[in-house]
């Protein structure tokens, strides 16, 4: 392997990561395919390299909701990490965040919990201390949970991870807006409308900050915001909030994504209730 | 390279070839680069991301 493939291989890989962090995994996935490619190519006998070119091109498969494709290369990684002496405890944790992410994706919280409570057991276990990724590991626990009506094991993991989260505000600005997002979807479940208002509102506000106007995690805490105004009868905030969450989808996930088709039916009936209310 | 226990900052000196290389791409001059640990453990074995598991309400 030359120094100038490497050096491909090593932009290809930045330019998709930095593309699927701005929020366009379809930009990012030809990129991120081409650098797995290269990384085969170039090093075939370096798991550590190899894992971490696969798990890039699976979160991106998860973004476009190809689940059982991010399951298979989160899996290859994890096979890698596993059969190599001198794994990184923390990246096979990360795996099984990963993991447990993809069930939590698809609905699956039962086959989802498995893997994130190994995931947290392992950070724990890695000596990584209580830094930024143990607590993306208590969040994406927390909501699994969540999913299973286990609402007080889940906000205490989401306050203990925006605890450690906050002890560097700035540096983990987009991790605390999913803490604060789940916090919120987790208020909503619960029937504390007010609160969830509260959280989600804050959410919002900073992903809009860090992420900007148009990345569809920005769209997740709209919809949700959405949810809750709707539940309280104010049909025309409501409505407001899932265009832009529709809007900001369509562009950034495709019209046939799963979370767009949900939140396009959420604004079509949102309206009509507006609209219904308004001739009333 | 140097490692400065106190500060955990590591120098690492340039080859003249690397020199060059810099001069070429940024037009600046430099003896040296300075990384903090964390820094130089990011460059040398990047750590996996993980992904966010955000609850989507549906309504």
């Amino acid at each position: 392997m030359s120094a100038g493939e490497g050096l491909r291989t090593e932009r290809l890989a930045r330019a998709g990561a930095l593309l699927r962090r701005r929020g366009d995994p379809a930009g990012a996935e030809p990129l991120l395919r081409a650098a797995l490619a290269a990384t085969e190519q170039a090093y075939p006998r370096d798991p550590a390299r190899l894992a971490h070119a696969l798990n890039e091109l699976g979160l991106v498969c998860k973004d476009l909701a190809r689940y059982d494709e991010a399951r298979a290369l989160y899996e290859r990684a994890l096979r890698l990490l596993l059969e190599a002496p001198g794994s990184q405890p923390g990246d096979i944790a990360t795996l099984q965040h990963n993991l447990g992410g993809i069930e939590h994706a698809r609905g699956d919280s039962v086959a989802g919990e498995p893997h994130a409570r190994s995931g947290l057991a392992l950070r724990l276990a890695s000596g990584e201390g209580n830094g930024p990724a143990l607590a993306a590991d208590m969040i994406a626990l927390g909501a699994i949970l969540d999913a299973r009506g286990e609402y007080a094991e889940a906000e205490r993991l989401y306050l203990d991870g925006l605890a450690i989260l906050e002890g560097d505000p700035d540096a983990h600005a987009p991790e605390i807006a999913v803490a604060l997002n789940d916090l919120g979807a987790s208020y909503a479940q619960r029937g504390m409308l007010s609160d969830a208002v509260a959280m989600l509102d804050r959410a919002a506000a900073l992903k809009r900050r860090v992420l900007g106007p148009r990345h569809h995690e920005l769209a997740v805490t709209l919809n949700n915001l959405a949810v809750v105004h709707e539940r309280r009868g104010d049909h025309k905030h409501a409505a407001a909030l899932y265009a832009e969450a529709v809007s900001i989808l369509e562009r950034s996930l495709g019209s046939a994504h799963p979370r767009t088709v949900s939140c396009r039916a959420n604004e079509a009936r949102c309206s009509a209730a507006a609209d219904a209310s308004t001739a009333g | 390279m140097q490692s400065d226990k106190e500060s955990d900052v590591v120098r690492i000196d340039l080859t003249a070839e690397q020199k060059a290389q810099l001069k070429s791409a940024t037009g600046r001059d430099a003896e040296a680069i300075e990384l903090t640990m964390q820094e130089l453990e990011a460059r040398i074995a990047p750590r996996l991301a993980g992904n966010h598991n955000e609850t989507f309400l549906l309504a």
